[in-house]
C-alpha cells in the first residue's frame, strides 16, 4: 500500500454554480427577469413583495417563488395578489439553492412570465453562498436592525446588486441614521444602488417599481444585443 | 449599472479562476458571476425564532454534503483506492466554523467511500490588492478595501471553499 496526494482543486459548491448557470441561461432564453430578495428574518421581504406584485401585475406577467424553513404562510399571503406563487419549504436548510429553485419551477412555463421573484429564506449568511441564476439580487435592511448590519454581514451585501432600506417610515421612531447605513453599505459594496421604501406607508414604492422596470429593461438590452 | 466595486469584485472572481490549475467548467463559469464564490456559514446567522431548532451546523452540513459528493466522484475516478484524508481550503470570509464542518463531514461521510477519512482544513486569510499600495492581508472584520489608502482593492483571497486534494491509499496488486 502506498499513500499519495491527488490534487483536485475544485469549488465545493461547483454543482450549485453549474445548475445556477443553466438556470440563468433558461431565464434569459425565456425572457423572464428574475429578482431574488435576501434579508434577515422579519426585514419585510414578503410585505414588499406583496406590494410589488400588486403594482406590477397590471402591466407585467409576474410570479413568485418563496422559501421558508417551515409553513406556507408567506405563499398564502402572496397569493392574495392573484398571481402564481410557489412555496419551497426547506425543512432544516437555511437557504435556497439552485436545485430547489429548479424543482420548484418544474412544469412552469417560464415564457409565460415577465418577472419572477424569488424570496429567499430569511438569513443574512448562507444565501450568499448559493447562486440561484437570478439577474438581480436585492438585499433588504430594515431600519429596526441597525445601521452597521452591512459591516457585520459583508458577504451577503457583497453578493447583492442593490439594497433596499425597508420600514423607512419608522426611521425617526427608532433613531435610524440613514447616512450611517448608506456609509456602511458603501464601505462593503462601493457604488451599490440603495433605495428607501416603506411598504406600509407606500413611501418610495414608486421609485422601487421604476427601478425594477429600469433594471429589467437594462438586463434585456444587455442580454439580447 | 454599478460603481467601481462591482467590477472590482467580478474581477476578483476571475482572479480565483485564473490561479487554479486544471481549470474546470465551473471555474470558467464562476468568472462570469460573482455569487458563486461567497461562502459563509450558518453558525453566525440569525434564525427565525419560530423555526424548530435544527442545530448550529446546518450550513456546514450542506457544505459537507456537497464536499462528500464531490470528493466521492473524484475517488471513483481514481479507481480502487481508499481515501485517508480530504484536504480543503476555507477562506476567512467563508465564515465556516472548522469544528462544525468537521462534525458535519464525519456525518456526511458515513457509509461512503470517505468513511473514516480525516478532514484537513487549511485556513486562507483575506487579502486584497490595491493598484497603488500593493497586496495586503486583512484582519478579520476589516472592510474589503485597501487598509493603507482606503481606496478600492481587488479581493485576492478569503472566500475559498475548495476541495484541494485527496490523500489516497492505493490497493496494489496481490503480491503486496
Amino acid at each position: 500500500m502506498t499513500a499519495r496526494i491527488v490534487e483536485v482543486r475544485q469549488d465545493i459548491l461547483k454543482k450549485n454554480d453549474l445548475l445556477a448557470r443553466a438556470l440563468r441561461s433558461r431565464f434569459e432564453e425565456a425572457g423572464v427577469f428574475v429578482v431574488s430578495l435576501v434579508s434577515s428574518p422579519g426585514a419585510g421581504k414578503t410585505t414588499l413583495l406583496q406590494r410589488t406584485l400588486a403594482a406590477l401585475r397590471s402591466s407585467l406577467r409576474v410570479a413568485a417563488v418563496v422559501g421558508d424553513l417551515q409553513t406556507d404562510n408567506d405563499a398564502r399571503r402572496l397569493a392574495e395578489a392573484g398571481v402564481p406563487i410557489r412555496q419551497i419549504t426547506t425543512g432544516t436548510v437555511c437557504h435556497l439553492d439552485a436545485n430547489m429553485l429548479e424543482q420548484a419551477l418544474e412544469d412552469w412555463d417560464l415564457r409565460a412570465l415577465d418577472v419572477l421573484f424569488v424570496e429567499n429564506v430569511g438569513n443574512l449568511v448562507c444565501p450568499a453562498s448559493y447562486d440561484l441564476g437570478e439577474a438581480l439580487r436585492v438585499v433588504l435592511l430594515s431600519v429596526t436592525e441597525g445601521e452597521d448590519k452591512p459591516l457585520k454581514y459583508p458577504t451577503i451585501f457583497g453578493s447583492a446588486d442593490s439594497a433596499v432600506l425597508t420600514k423607512i417610515d419608522l426611521a425617526d421612531v427608532v433613531d435610524f441614521d440613514r447616512d450611517a447605513a448608506r456609509q456602511a453599505i458603501e464601505a462593503v459594496r462601493p457604488g451599490m444602488d440603495v433605495l428607501e421604501v416603506s411598504s406600509r406607508s407606500g413611501v418610495g414604492l414608486e421609485a422601487w417599481i421604476n427601478y425594477l422596470q429600469a433594471m429589467r429593461t437594462h438586463a434585456f438590452a444587455v442580454g439580447t444585443h | 449599472m454599478h460603481g467601481g466595486c462591482h467590477e472590482v469584485r467580478t474581477t476578483t472572481v476571475a482572479v480565483f479562476g485564473a490561479g487554479v490549475t486544471g481549470m474546470t467548467i465551473a471555474d470558467e463559469e464562476r468568472r462570469t458571476h460573482p455569487r458563486g464564490v461567497d461562502t459563509p456559514g450558518c453558525s453566525h446567522s440569525e434564525q427565525d425564532a419560530s423555526a424548530p431548532y435544527t442545530g448550529e451546523a446546518m450550513h456546514e452540513l450542506s457544505v459537507a454534503l456537497a464536499l462528500v459528493e464531490l470528493a466521492s466522484e473524484e475517488a471513483r475516478r481514481l479507481g480502487d483506492v481508499q481515501i485517508s484524508a480530504v484536504h480543503v481550503r476555507i477562506g476567512q470570509l467563508a465564515a465556516i466554523v472548522p469544528d462544525a464542518l468537521r462534525f458535519s463531514f464525519d456525518l456526511a461521510a458515513e457509509g461512503t467511500a470517505l468513511t473514516g477519512a480525516r478532514l484537513e482544513i487549511e485556513p486562507v486569510p483575506t487579502s486584497v490588492a490595491c493598484q497603488a499600495c500593493g497586496t495586503h492581508v486583512l484582519d478579520a472584520f476589516q472592510p474589503i478595501c485597501c487598509p493603507r489608502c482606503g481606496g478600492p482593492a481587488d479581493l485576492r483571497s478569503g472566500r475559498e471553499l475548495e476541495l484541494r486534494a485527496l490523500e489516497v491509499i492505493d490497493h496494489d496488486g496481490p503480491d503486496c
